[in-house]
């Protein structure tokens, strides 16, 4: 009899709670997210007058070729992000210089480089990178 | 007499095509670094863990030696040469042991890729001086040059200068100094078949895309050179180019797809784009492009009246492919209106007229998209500071609320733009959704100028944007 007076009490305490819980939420309102910033249309925004408004970085990359390697190998170097992603693909002849442009999200920090066994991989740290087949 | 000359002149000529060496005089900057890296066993693998030669100053000619760490009764160190397509002639060296102590010993061997060897020189020293070492050799064949030094005891080091071996460097830098394997590649166009895209086509070799992976966005605003309300849609464009290169560098072909996703606008508007490195005489054909009328073509589908800058008029109305406008709640959406523009530059090896152009010159991150407002061909309107073309109405800049001048094009009073690149996919506002207001995070990246939030498109987290607001 003590047990089925606890039930009745406990389902009374459920029903309670539950009560309480739709009441409140019916009367929340839904809030819309704001925007992060004071400006609250475009044309309010505070831009600086170099920016760019670019998503993507373009990239000069100085290849530094291995002088003594004769005779001439050839391979494809690959410029690809750290998930795999290729943004540039072309044969270069080891002992040659090449200078290269391509473009990265901007928000790829980091480069692999690839040519044949050799990996290298470099921080974004400006728009003009150098690439020599150096590796440790 | 004369053909006395001719003869000895080809003799002499022949004699020297044939003496070809691999050399080291160790006087490179880079060091033990440089060397190990096209090939010489200085210090590059386990064998030398405990007593790593070196690059260091001084020695016998020029500035630089290599030399070996302390030799000692348990210390054996050594060099090896690339691995070399050896051929007849003298292999020659200068070495030393410049503070000899005890009994020191140079050996010198032939190696063999299954790491067999035979030795060519032994050599006990007897004093600290420098030694020259010629060795005739009839050994053909890939092989590396080892040289070896012991010792009993003591502090002295090995030196090793000048070398000169008859044959050919036969060691591939690019796979971990391994002897060059044979390279297989079917079409003959120097890039190895399991490298090459095109294995049986000599006139390709790669594919690359921009964007790299699926579809960039470009979006505009209609109304320049007045403000609109930035919801951004007045024309959304996909875009993804597929560049087709060969083995010299060049532009074969560019397969472009463009996808006409939205046209918020009351007006009927076109879309075209240039390319700014390209001289419209090295395309030799465009095709796949829609409408063109009050566009004047020339024979290889570029537009007239661009002289320096291939421009590509991609359609004239936009309504006419789209009735719907794509950006009004409510409204079911249509499926996008594709159209796949071919531009040829080379066919069958041959170019256009103007040239070839190179991928990396080419860089077609800096196509330059623009909007035909309203059928009036000199209404262009591009992205922020990518110049107008020749057909532009100049008349036009600085009116309203433009800005343009020298060195500043297609922004705002305020530095504001009419039309955004987006390297990846875009949900664009629906109509009338101010783009600030839609993408919570856009303002906070344009007022940082681009330093926060570079992924504010993306919807990659909470409170990136309101869903409520987007198409």
């Amino acid at each position: 009899m003590k047990n089925m007076t606890s039930l009745k009490s406990i389902k009374l305490i459920g029903f309670g709670l539950l009560f309480i819980t739709f009441s409140l939420s019916s009367c929340q309102k839904d809030v819309p997210p704001a925007p992060d910033t004071t400006a609250g249309t475009t044309t309010e925004l505070k831009v600086a007058a170099d920016f760019d408004w670019k998503t993507s970085r373009e990239i000069t990359l100085n290849v530094i070729g291995l002088k003594e390697v004769n005779p001439a190998i050839n391979n494809t170097f690959y410029v690809n992000s750290s998930a795999g992603v290729t943004y540039y693909k072309d044969l270069l002849t080891m002992n040659q210089d090449y200078t290269i442009k391509f473009a990265v999200p901007s928000t790829e920090t980091t480069l692999v480089f690839n040519y044949g066994s050799k990996t290298k991989t470099v921080e974004i740290t400006s728009s003009s990178l150098t690439y020599d087949y150096i590796t440790e | 007499m004369k053909k006395i000359f001719v003869i000895t002149f080809l003799t002499l000529l022949s004699l020297t095509g044939f003496t070809q060496t691999v050399t080291n005089d160790f006087e490179n900057a880079g060091g033990w670094k440089y060397y190990s890296n096209v090939c010489w066993g200085i210090g590059m693998n386990n064998e030398y863990e405990y007593f790593n030669t070196n690059v260091v100053g001084g020695g016998f000619t020029g500035s630089k030696v290599c030399q070996t760490q302390n030799l000692g009764e348990k210390n054996i160190c050594r060099l090896e040469s690339p691995w070399t397509n050896l051929a007849a002639g003298n292999i020659e060296f200068d070495h030393a042991v410049p503070s000899k102590n005890g009994t020191r010993k140079l050996t010198v061997y032939l190696v063999k890729e299954d790491d067999s060897k035979s030795k060519i020189l032994e050599f006990t020293y007897t004093n600290g001086n420098a030694n020259h070492a010629s060795i005739a050799n009839n050994v053909t064949g890939i092989r590396k040059i080892r040289w070896e030094w012991t010792g009993n005891d003591g502090n002295s080091r090995g030196q090793l200068d000048n070398i000169v071996i008859p044959g050919t460097n036969a060691s591939d830098p690019s796979h971990d100094c391994e002897p060059m394997a044979a390279i297989i590649d079917a079409d003959g166009d120097g890039v190895p078949d399991t490298q090459d895209e095109y294995p049986n086509d000599k006139y390709r070799a790669y594919n690359n895309y921009y964007p790299a992976t699926g579809f960039g966005t470009v979006a505009f605003e209609d109304n320049w050179p007045a403000y609109g309300d930035y919801d951004l849609n007045d024309l959304v464009m996909g875009y993804k180019f597929k560049i087709v290169s060969n083995a010299q560098h060049n532009v074969v072909e560019i397969f472009n797809t463009m996808l006409l996703r939205a046209n918020g606008a009351g007006m009927e508007n076109g879309f075209g784009y240039q390319l700014p490195a390209v001289n419209p005489g090295s395309i030799r054909a465009v095709t796949g492009a829609g409408n063109q009328s009050g566009y004047t073509i020339s024979d290889n589908g570029t537009e007239t009246g661009n002289p320096t800058k291939a421009t590509i008029i991609v359609f004239d109305k936009s309504h006419q492919y789209m009735n719907e406008w794509n950006t009004e709640k409510g409204v079911p959406p249509v499926p996008d209106v594709q159209f796949d523009i071919y531009l040829e530059f080379m066919k069958n090896g041959v170019a256009g007229a103007a040239g070839t152009i190179t991928v990396s010159n080419l860089n077609i991150a800096q196509w330059n998209p623009f909007l035909v407002a309203n059928g009036q061909r000199g209404r262009e309107i591009h992205l922020p500071n990518y110049l107008p073309t020749d057909l532009a109405d100049q008349s036009l800049f600085g009116t309203g609320d433009d800005d343009t001048q020298t060195g500043k094009y297609y922004k705002s009073k305020t530095n504001l733009p009419w039309a955004l690149d987006i390297y990846g996919a875009f949900d664009y506002p629906a109509e009338h959704m101010d783009i600030s207001q839609t993408y919570l995070h856009f303002g906070a990246w344009v007022e940082s100028s681009g330093a926060n939030f570079k992924d504010w498109y993306s919807n990659t987290g909470a409170g990136y944007r309101d869903d409520a607001k987007i198409y």
